[in-house]
């Protein structure tokens, strides 16, 4: 070993010490207290670029109570009456430019699938988003997870999406029938 | 609430083709490294278990240290998505069982599935002695498999990490896991010289 | 092994280094870590669904490498190990270390070395099917998320290795 590997490996063994020990003074979310992300797709219909966000992250951010959101519920005055997501409110054309104006980030979702509006200017239209699925994927992933058919990665996620249903009040069905596996693949797993 | 950028083929639209070439670049970086650091060499690899030449051990864990940093610091600034990135799963009994076994047909060899490429490709015989092993191991894994399918996917625990299962910091586990290799890498440098002093 | 060598090998903490970025790239761009055992999975896979389809397709384990629209060997493992190979190919080359050989100790014939590294592969596959991964995909890959099944396997390589090695020291001395 000679003096220059000596000192090669000095230097890295302090680089690694002090990348190591400014790990321990961060306050690091891990996989399953997620840190809301906001993440979000993109999708064309006609040319138009809408924005969509999954279920699972809207239930998050209303879990989290994260603010500066507003949820917009686009369908009819009865239905949402009936059911409507917590924190969110009907959609008034007229409230939009001043909702746009006051709230940073604006969803919208409906019954099934995600609609778009078409007169938004175009400035403005980067705060729009759609929940992908609607209400129906609310129900069914977020309200009432089917064990049986949601592909469960480990225990932790488990408890999380229990947890999360139980708190916006629905009943996790089939936990009886879970499945934990790193993937939903039997035998090809792994590399 | 930032956007994160990465993993890259999640995030934004890759085509396929460009993926398997970024695969060829990566193997052929880390082909290069391990025959660079000797690995082409069944002799040198199977020093690690007479404790007279640890590099096998150094460039493990040199490389799972900087690897794990660069995933903490890159998920922290919010660059890397960590929900995204693949974690293996554990089996608790047939990993370590079979941790074992892989051990044994390791000294056997004296190669690990990767480095025998390297070796079988850089002219060894015995590489492709063990490639050609490997393909019979398989062949006879598909023959058994569907058999002991119960015993294959006992004590599954799905995709845990360590610090999920310890409920402990993440910061604080990677900083207690650098110091580790830090400390096995010094104790590693005085068996060396302990076991060649032995020897000459 | 006792010749000198022209080019030394490299500080194994400067390759582990090396290595460790590699896997960092790799998980920014595809987000999954390196692998071995898979291209050797997906290659069998090809090749037994070439000789006998109906048979491979009624096997659980092969069938699920050759379902679906893609060729088993458009896999992101095989391009890699391909790519493993080329570049060792590559540093064998530049670093003059390219000989056809067999790598065994004084004491033993180079046949009974070739047969025991056959045996050694047949272990090695086979372990590695049952872990669902080998060392660079499991023990690297999955040490760097800190995986506990990785670490776990990591440990259990290295006592296998040193509890079985005193027993065949005649093939290396």
């Amino acid at each position: 070993m000679n003096l220059g590997n000596m000192k090669t490996n000095n230097i890295l063994a302090i680089l690694a010490f002090i990348i190591g020990i400014s790990a321990v003074f961060t306050n690091h979310a891990d996989r399953n207290n997620l840190y809301p992300v906001w993440k979000y797709r993109t999708d064309r219909i006609d040319k138009e670029k809408i924005r969509l966000i999954s279920v699972n992250c809207l239930a998050d951010l209303v879990y989290l109570k994260e603010q500066g959101i507003t949820i917009l519920d686009t369908r009819s005055i009865a239905e949402y009456e009936e059911y409507h997501i917590p924190t969110s409110i009907p959609y008034n054309e007229q409230d939009l430019a001043s909702l746009l104006k006051s709230s940073e980030k604006v969803i919208l979702y409906s019954d099934k699938n995600y609609n778009y509006l078409s007169e938004v200017p175009a400035n403005l239209s980067g705060k729009i988003y759609n929940l992908n699925g609607g209400i129906d994927e609310w129900f069914s992933m977020v309200l009432f997870p089917d064990f049986s058919k949601i592909h469960v990665r480990n225990r932790q996620t488990l408890e999380k999406i229990v947890n999360r249903s139980r708190y916006f009040g629905g009943t996790p069905q089939n936990i009886n029938l879970l499945n934990i596996s790193s993937r939903s693949g039997r035998f090809r797993e792994g590399c | 609430m930032e956007l994160i950028i990465a993993p890259i083929r999640f995030n934004y639209e890759v085509s396929n083709g460009l993926l398997l070439v970024f695969a060829l670049l990566t193997g052929i970086f880390f082909g290069f490294f391990l025959e660079k650091a000797g690995f082409g060499n069944a002799g040198v690899l199977i020093k690690q278990f007479y404790l007279t030449d640890m590099r096998m051990f150094k460039v493990l864990f040199s490389a799972i240290i900087t690897g794990m940093l660069g995933t903490f610091w890159l998920s922290y600034f919010k660059i890397l998505d960590i929900t995204q990135i693949y974690i293996n799963g554990t089996y608790l009994w047939p990993q370590i069982l079979g941790g074992i076994l892989f051990g044994f047909g390791f000294v056997l060899c004296g190669l690990c599935p990767g480095t025998s490429c390297v070796a079988a490709f850089t002219g060894k015989l015995d590489g492709l002695a063990v490639m050609g092993g490997m393909i019979a191991g398989i062949i006879i894994f598909g023959e058994t498999a569907p058999s002991m399918d119960k015993y294959l996917n006992f004590s599954s625990l799905g995709d845990v990490s360590i610090y999920e299962i310890l409920n402990m910091n993440y910061g604080l586990l990677t900083f207690l896991i650098a110091l580790f290799a830090l400390v096995c890498f010094w104790i590693v440098g005085k068996v060396e010289e302990r076991f060649n002093k032995k020897l000459s | 092994m006792s010749t000198k060598q022209k080019y030394p090998y490299w500080n194994p903490y400067i390759v582990g280094t090396g290595i460790g970025i590699l896997i960092i790239i790799s998980f920014v761009t595809t987000g999954r870590g390196l692998g071995a055992i898979g291209a050797f999975s997906s290659f069998v896979a090809s090749i037994m669904k070439t000789i006998a389809p109906e048979r491979t397709l009624m096997n659980p384990v092969f069938s699920e490498y050759i379902s679906g629209i893609e060729h088993p060997l458009k896999d992101w493992v095989v391009f890699e190990i391909i790519g493993v190979c080329i570049g060792g190919l590559i540093s064998g080359l530049l670093s003059k270390r390219f000989k056809f050989e067999v790598i065994k100790g004084p004491q033993i014939s180079s046949v009974n070395r070739l047969i025991l590294a056959f045996a050694g592969g047949i272990l090695m596959a086979f372990a590695a099917k049952v872990t669902r991964g080998c060392t660079s995909g499991l023990a690297l890959s999955g040490g760097s998320v800190l995986s506990l099944g990785a670490w776990l396997f990591m440990f259990s390589v290295f006592i296998g290795g040193y509890s079985i090695s005193f027993l065949i020291k005649k093939v290396w001395n």
